[in-house]
């Protein structure tokens, strides 16, 4: 695909690929990575600074901080990532039949969305959480419910954009089936839009969650996740900043190479920074001459 | 523009119906039995099924569906939202006073907000690409990729320790509002002031502004057609950041115990107390309709267009 | 009397180092008509957007345009604003975004001429209707309160040209008027100008991918293909012995077209062959 090689051309957005790909792997393989276990207890070594043996030093229970850091990469980064498909795929379902589709069940499924986004994002997930108990599958799946009807909004405008299309029309006319018109046609000039949609969600959806970890909502103790990690840096913060180095660095990079990736796919997409496109070009214009009969162009 | 206001209000009230029967459900579905947890808050020794069953009687949770739902609605209307199974106060007493206190919160932040995206908006939209432009998005993209706790945490280790200017907590004076809304502001305003930007960029490439240049308007006066437009799309944006950051304010108001919904909402969370976080809720989607409303409405006053579409 | 002589003009993309028009020279001479014809993407709308200093920032041109004696090329920012609007006049292809959406087009219009004259607000008004009446506009001030999407295209273009009236410039560059609108709306803005032009004297460009259109309006024509001027001379000459081939085709494919029309009515002479 043209747009994402143009996005990858800017060396940043390649970095910050790179970078995530590297880091979503040392989460998977954390326990052959992981120096330690992270949550063995070491009274003895409470707040070492670092060293060979523990490379990032020792928590407040003297934990290994780097085991802990890689550990938490899994909640913190790659089960975001997985709500994040999740949202994205229920609503892109909802959004791709309402948008396609039309009429009475377009009517039905966003006034639905609306009810559901009448609650505000942050209050529906900690209503959930208030229900179901604290923990991190409840967060996750508080997100999910309280996210995808955003997901299934926005891409069901750029469908109907799409799908109001002069090609999409004439496919119709000539009787390609809807299902075929969805998947061929449609599904891959969205692709990017949803691309950028979902992209431009991740970095605030991980800063979201380990929000809700801080507050002690989300991931329960012992468990590693850079949130937790930083609530427990912040009760010892005036005797020891440093605590909080490590998780908050991770944390901000993350963040900021998601942020990068995202920015980059948009400006790929559409380099005039807030423009929406008129319409798909090329299937367009080589229709558009066939059929109008229009010179030149 | 009377008719298109009607019209907006009319529809938002079977919404609010239906969002309030949907928060009643919502308690409904609890693994937990409401009744157990306000005999455990009570500290009763020994929870024995006849004893679930008289507090549920009591509770009137032994009514079918529909009469509690019809119930609890009225009653909502009336402000009185039931009591706290915890501290068995009336939920209103709790809630009404936290309420305030993040409304102050909120609309000081978003006021500061506003000035300070649209300002940076327009400043940068003008100099794209230049380097005032690359330097305060490096610089807005930075702190919006760090964490509201973390840049809490290192304001108030620097303000409030290091230099003692401000306080670390609490809410006494006009000083105790610099840190909560500052580290409020700077989280938003970094993503708010990018959607002014480019509204503007948008705008400047727009026809209307060469055709004018065309015609020998001075620069000032085209400027002034851009921005108006620009601030269509950005006052429905605005409009919607307050019951946004009416609800989002849980981690700030935690770092900086300030005595608002969002520290209640948290304890009600942890404490399994449903009236109170029912109430909560149901008073946060409703801002949230309302303000939904009046942004729609503020749209269709500055975009002419929108008012023959409804 | 030449208003307008281009001389060697270059434009091309500073990012791209592409170039779009390569040296095209020409001349208008005062109280004539010049047509610049050719498909889409030859360059006629970015040569009139060069000689009003308009086009996008990504864009840098070279040569010589002079008006009215002076090379506006050299002239600062505000000299160039003043220059436009009052003597070299824009009017744009799509009616509908080039008025401000959110404002009523009378605001634009009151706007415009206050800018360059000094007078009142009812005599601006008075003017302003005088000159849409003229354009067969009916009701001018219910006009004037309207929003650009409550008008048809054929309208907001007979709402520039009335602006132009009033403002009674040197040079008018038309820059595809007639392309979006439907063949009675054409005509009726085609006659507009054309009375235009009888009434204030002035010299005029036209560009436009319609030979129909062109061969009524104008009386020199510079054909452009590629970002280069291909052939130029009185119109009659083009369109009867063209010398270069491309211009050749181009009247070609025309007659083609408005042949079969002309077989279909039964050879009925409608507007022009």
């Amino acid at each position: 695909m043209k747009w994402l090689k143009n996005a990858l051309h800017d060396k940043v957005a390649m970095a910050s690929f790179t970078f995530l790909v590297l880091i979503a792997a040392a989460g998977i393989f954390a326990p052959f990575l992981a120096p330690h276990d992270p949550k063995a207890v070491h009274m003895d070594m409470r707040f070492a600074p670092a060293s060979w043996e523990y490379p990032l030093g020792n928590d407040q229970l003297g934990r290994c901080v780097l085991s802990r850091l890689i550990y938490g990469i899994r909640p913190s980064l790659l089960w975001v990532l997985a709500a994040l498909v999740l949202s994205v795929g229920i609503g892109g379902i909802v959004g791709f039949v309402a948008g396609y589709f039309r009429g009475r069940l377009d009517a039905v499924l966003m006034r639905l969305c609306d009810v559901m986004l009448s609650f505000p994002g942050y209050v529906m997930t900690l209503a959930i959480i208030g229900i179901m108990g604290v923990g991190l599958e409840n967060i996750l799946i508080a997100f999910v419910l309280s996210k995808w009807p955003w997901f299934a909004r926005v891409i069901r405008t750029s469908v109907r954009q799409y799908a109001e299309a002069d090609y999409v029309r004439f496919a119709k006319a000539i009787g390609i089936s809807d299902w075929q018109i969805m998947t061929r046609h449609i599904a891959l000039v969205a692709t990017p839009d949803i691309a950028v949609i979902a992209s431009s969600s991740l970095g605030s959806m991980i800063l979201q969650i380990s929000g809700f970890s801080f507050l002690g909502l989300g991931i329960q103790a012992p468990n590693a996740e850079w949130g937790m990690m930083l609530s427990e840096a912040r009760e010892v913060m005036f005797s020891r900043p440093e605590l909080m180095l490590a998780p908050g660095l991770a944390i901000v990079l993350t963040v900021c190479a998601v942020n990068f990736l995202a920015d980059a796919l948009q400006t790929a997409l559409d380099p005039k920074l807030g423009r929406s496109r008129q319409k798909p070009q090329a299937l367009v214009s080589a229709l558009d001459t066939g059929i109008s009969g229009k010179s030149g162009r | 523009m009377g008719r298109y206001l009607l019209k907006r209000l009319l529809i938002s009230i079977p919404l609010l119906v239906l969002v309030s029967f949907c928060t009643f459900c919502l308690m409904q579905f609890s693994p937990l039995d409401p009744a157990e947890v306000v005999l455990q808050a009570q500290g009763v020794p020994q929870i024995t099924p006849e004893l679930v069953a008289q507090t549920k009687a009591e509770l009137g949770m032994d009514k079918p569906f529909i009469v509690r739902y019809l119930d609890w609605l009225l009653s909502c209307l009336q402000l009185d939202f039931g009591h706290s199974y915890v501290t068995g106060k009336s939920v209103w007493s709790l809630l009404g006073p936290a309420f305030v206190n993040t409304l102050k919160l909120t609309l000081v932040s978003v006021a500061a907000i506003l000035v300070l995206s649209v300002a940076l908006g327009v400043i940068c939209a003008l100099q794209a690409g230049k380097r005032t432009d690359q330097a305060v998005r490096a610089v807005s993209f930075l702190l919006a990729s760090l964490p509201p706790y973390l840049l809490a945490a290192i304001l108030v280790w620097y303000f409030a320790v290091k230099l003692d200017w401000l306080p670390t907590s609490g809410m006494d004076s006009y000083k105790s509002y610099l840190l909560p809304v500052a580290v409020t502001t700077i989280g938003y305003a970094g993503i708010y002031f990018r959607m002014v930007r480019s509204a503007v960029l948008g705008n400047l490439h727009e026809e209307y502004v060469r055709y004018s240049r065309a015609c020998g308007l001075p620069e000032r006066k085209i400027m002034l057609h851009v921005i108006r437009n620009s601030l269509q799309v950005t006052t429905a944006v605005f409009c919607m950041a307050i019951p946004v950051i009416l609800g989002g304010t849980v981690v700030v108001e935690n770092v900086f115990a300030w005595p608002g919904l969002g520290t209640l909402s948290v304890k009600a969370i942890m404490s399994r107390d449903f009236p109170l976080i029912q109430a909560y809720v149901l008073v946060l989607a409703v801002a949230f309709i309302l303000f939904n409303t009046v942004s729609d409405v503020l749209q269709a006053a500055l975009n002419p267009k929108l008012r023959e579409e409804l | 009397m030449a208003v307008l002589e281009v001389a060697d003009l270059q434009i091309w993309d500073s990012g791209t180092n592409q170039c779009l028009v390569a040296g095209s020279s020409f001349q208008v001479k005062a109280g004539s008509c010049l047509a610049i014809v050719g498909e889409s993407g030859s360059g006629k709308s970015l040569t009139c957007k060069a000689i009003m200093r308009l086009n996008d920032s990504g864009l840098r041109q070279s040569g010589e345009i002079r008006f009215k004696g002076e090379n506006l090329l050299a002239l600062s920012e505000k000299e160039m604003r003043q220059k436009r609007g009052k003597q070299i006049c824009l009017i744009v292809q799509n009616g509908m975004r080039a008025f401000d959406p959110s404002c009523v087009v009378g605001v634009h219009l009151l706007e415009t001429i206050a800018t360059h004259f000094d007078w009142g607000r009812d005599e601006i008004t008075t003017r302003l209707t005088a000159a849409m009446e003229s354009v067969m506009l009916r009701n001018p001030r219910e006009i004037m309160n309207k929003y650009p999407h409550q008008l048809s295209g054929g309208m907001l273009q007979r709402i520039m040209i009335a602006l132009a009236l009033v403002l009674a410039p040197d040079l008018i560059i038309a820059d595809e008027p007639t392309t979006a609108l439907d063949a009675v709306s054409a005509f009726e803005v085609v006659e507009q100008l054309m009375a235009l032009r009888q009434n204030t004297g002035c010299a005029m460009i036209f560009v436009s991918h319609d030979l129909g259109v062109v061969k009524k309006i104008a009386d020199e024509v510079l054909v452009m293909k590629e970002g280069a001027v291909v052939e130029s001379g009185a119109a009659h000459q083009i369109f009867s012995k063209a010398r270069h081939e491309y211009t050749r085709y181009l009247v070609s494919s025309k007659l083609a077209l408005s042949q079969r029309f002309s077989q279909v009515m039964g050879g009925v002479d409608v507007a022009e062959g």
